[in-house]
């Protein structure tokens, strides 16, 4: 694991997540009339090759993913990734299977995943804007197929030092069933890399609050 | 509105896509709505320039696309609402002025504009989306039915009526927004699929068919007619056999399926059942053909090896049993060609064959074997008395024309495995006999 954050700067990050991803749980709770418990059992900070490990030895052989592009005071690209198996098994336990229309438009669906990624990605985005209180936005989703050696180039625009990759598992509970999805961030620090420095103030800011 | 989106540019870029555009200033007012909106809003007026998304669309915009514009107009944040999870977003509807409103099935994309100077919502309609893929499928599954059942249909194991039963039963299968009835009428007789359910309509069709109400030509337009006064879709299909006709009813099981695709579906499966049952229709005549003679009626003589090869089979199986075989020759035939010419002779054949088939019990058959010869198979050993009774039926006097016609026959006869095991051989011998007596 690479060393770009200290303890307590990674710490805060946890926490963020951690609340990012609560939210998503009530909204997606909402969406599907039921309890959906979502949480995060580990976040870490990865450098590019690292990263291209991880995925290789963590990730399922074929992947959907939702991804969204996000700039502000740190930018790049977030990407919630499942199997590809159960990527529309998601779908259909959050609306319930109505019957008829679940094969004709699986097409169709994935526009529903994309919601949900959406969901997802954009309460994390949004917890961390809103508590470090720095503007960042979104662009819209879109789904993507692919497999963990190519996930990198797909993720990463440019291939430098300068790139982290924070890569979080999240466990999905609903309807007695069970569903791992990645949460993967690709944080370009070239760019307004203001990131740390945000985590820092805030840091500082809690010590004299 | 000038300096704040080049609306030329973006819609030019949105060309392609058959939906609607709203875009919002900063503080969320509507600054503009694009046609296609326009014509599916409910909405007061088409004044909406700098008022609220709600105010404009009559308060009827869900909460989650009220949230999402506020969260792209504080946070930028881009936000998907998917049709397939939320509905009513926005009060758009396919035909905002008929009585009955269908509501569009649409997703919305809300994403803020760079720099904060407003927001766009692109509004994407699934209804046609759905409905096409809809259709596809439809279309793609009456294809592969066509296909199997033409295969299907040169089956002689499946009867005409089991055909009619599992074809019906596929179509409605996969097309179920639409239920089918049908009456089979052919002469007198009707065969209903689905059995139980009938209709009003559907039976006074059949009585029009049946009773020859209207002229052959114009019973079709006649049963148009009753389609139209019971307000049902109905329909009459005429086969090629002018003795064989079918009504059938279509209805609708859902309020959700257009006018125009109910139409084309219902011309598409009347054409497939009309030209797949006529194909079944023929290759019943051709199985008949093949195996039954042309003038009397009865089974000819490639069908009796057939029908022996399976009674051997049988036998060879459950190891007893026994088959006979009678052969039949009518003495003094060439006299009554002779006399009274072939399309008498004719006649009489046909008579003499009736004759041997009132002899028949149930799993006994006869066939014509040529000219005055026919032969009785009866999966059985051979009863006393049988070839008297066989000789005194055929020679009993009938009235053929203003003749009076008795003609005796002469009877030989072989018994399997007794006799002998091939075919050949055993009709060579019941020939044999037969000559001898003569």
């Amino acid at each position: 694991m690479c060393d770009f954050l200290s303890e307590d700067e990674f710490d805060l990050v946890v926490e963020l997540m951690n609340i990012g991803v609560g939210k998503s749980a009530a909204s997606l709770s909402q969406i599907a009339n039921e309890e959906v418990i979502l949480n995060v059992p580990m976040l870490e900070f990865l450098s590019l090759e690292e990263a291209a490990r991880a995925f290789e030895d963590r990730l399922p052989n074929s992947l959907t993913g939702v991804r969204q592009s996000f700039s502000g005071f740190f930018s790049g690209k977030a990407a919630l990734l499942f199997p590809e198996s159960r990527s529309l098994d998601l779908v259909n336990v959050m609306l319930g299977e109505d019957g008829l229309d679940v094969e004709v438009d699986a097409e169709l669906e994935e526009e529903a995943l994309s919601e949900l990624g959406n969901i997802l990605l954009n309460n994390c985005l949004s917890t961390i804007s809103n508590m470090l209180d720095k503007p960042l936005n979104t662009l819209l989703p879109d789904t993507f197929h692919t497999n963990p050696s190519l996930l990198t180039d797909q993720l990463v625009t440019r291939n430098d030092s300068g790139t982290v990759i924070m890569l979080l598992k999240i466990d999905f509970t609903l309807k007695s069933r069970d569903l791992a999805g990645h949460l993967v961030f690709v944080i370009d620090l070239t760019e307004n890399g203001s990131f740390k420095s945000t985590l820092q103030d805030y840091l500082k800011g809690l010590e004299e609050g | 509105m000038k300096n704040l989106i080049p609306i030329d540019v973006l819609l030019s870029s949105f060309g392609n896509i058959e939906g609607g555009i709203i875009i919002l200033s900063p503080e969320g007012k509507v600054v503009y709505l694009n046609d296609w909106i326009l014509d599916h809003g409910m909405m007061h007026s088409d004044d909406y320039t700098n008022k609220p998304l709600e105010d404009v669309f009559l308060g009827k915009v869900s909460k989650q696309l009220l949230d999402s514009v506020h969260n792209a107009a504080a946070l930028s944040l881009s936000r998907v609402l998917s049709h397939k999870i939320h509905k009513d977003i926005l009060p758009l509807y396919r035909d905002k002025h008929s009585s009955v409103r269908l509501p569009l099935n649409i997703s919305a994309l809300v994403s803020p504009l760079k720099g904060g100077n407003g927001i766009l919502i692109r509004i994407v309609d699934y209804t046609s989306l759905v409905k096409r893929e809809q259709q596809i499928r439809i279309n793609e599954s009456l294809l592969t039915i066509e296909r199997n059942y033409f295969k299907k249909a040169s089956d002689p194991g499946v009867t005409l009526e089991g055909f009619i039963a599992s074809l019906i039963d596929d179509i409605s299968w996969n097309v179920s927004s639409i239920s089918i009835r049908m009456s089979f009428i052919n002469e007198n007789s009707v065969f209903r699929y689905p059995e139980n359910i009938s209709s009003d309509s559907l039976s006074r069709s059949e009585k029009m068919v049946q009773n020859k109400e209207s002229e052959e030509g114009s019973l079709s337009s006649a049963v148009e007619a009753l389609s139209i006064e019971h307000k049902t879709r109905l329909s009459l299909l005429e086969f090629s056999d002018k003795h064989t006709k079918a009504a059938v009813e279509f209805v609708k099981n859902s309020e959700h399926i257009l006018d125009v695709s109910f139409d084309k579906t219902v011309i598409k499966i009347k054409d497939i059942i009309l030209s797949l049952i006529e194909w079944k229709i023929s290759y019943e005549k051709l199985t008949y053909m093949a195996s039954h003679d042309e003038l009397t009626g009865l089974y000819n003589r490639s069908s009796l090896v057939e029908k022996f090869e399976a009674y051997q089979n049988d036998i060879e199986q459950t190891g007893f049993g026994h088959i006979s075989l009678f052969f039949v020759d009518l003495n003094k035939f060439k006299q009554i060609n002779d006399e009274f010419g072939h399309l008498f002779g004719d006649k009489v054949l046909i008579k003499v064959s009736q004759r041997i088939q009132k002899c028949l019990a149930s799993g006994d058959t006869a066939y014509r074997m040529g000219g005055d010869e026919f032969l009785v198979m009866r999966k059985d050993a051979q009863p006393d008395g049988y070839v008297d009774t066989l000789k005194a039926k055929i020679s009993s006097p009938f009235l053929c024309g203003s003749e009076v016609v008795s003609i005796s026959s002469s009877v030989g006869r072989a018994c399997y495995p007794k006799d002998g095991l091939s075919l050949d051989e055993l009709i060579h011998l019941a020939d044999k006999a037969m000559y001898s007596e003569k």
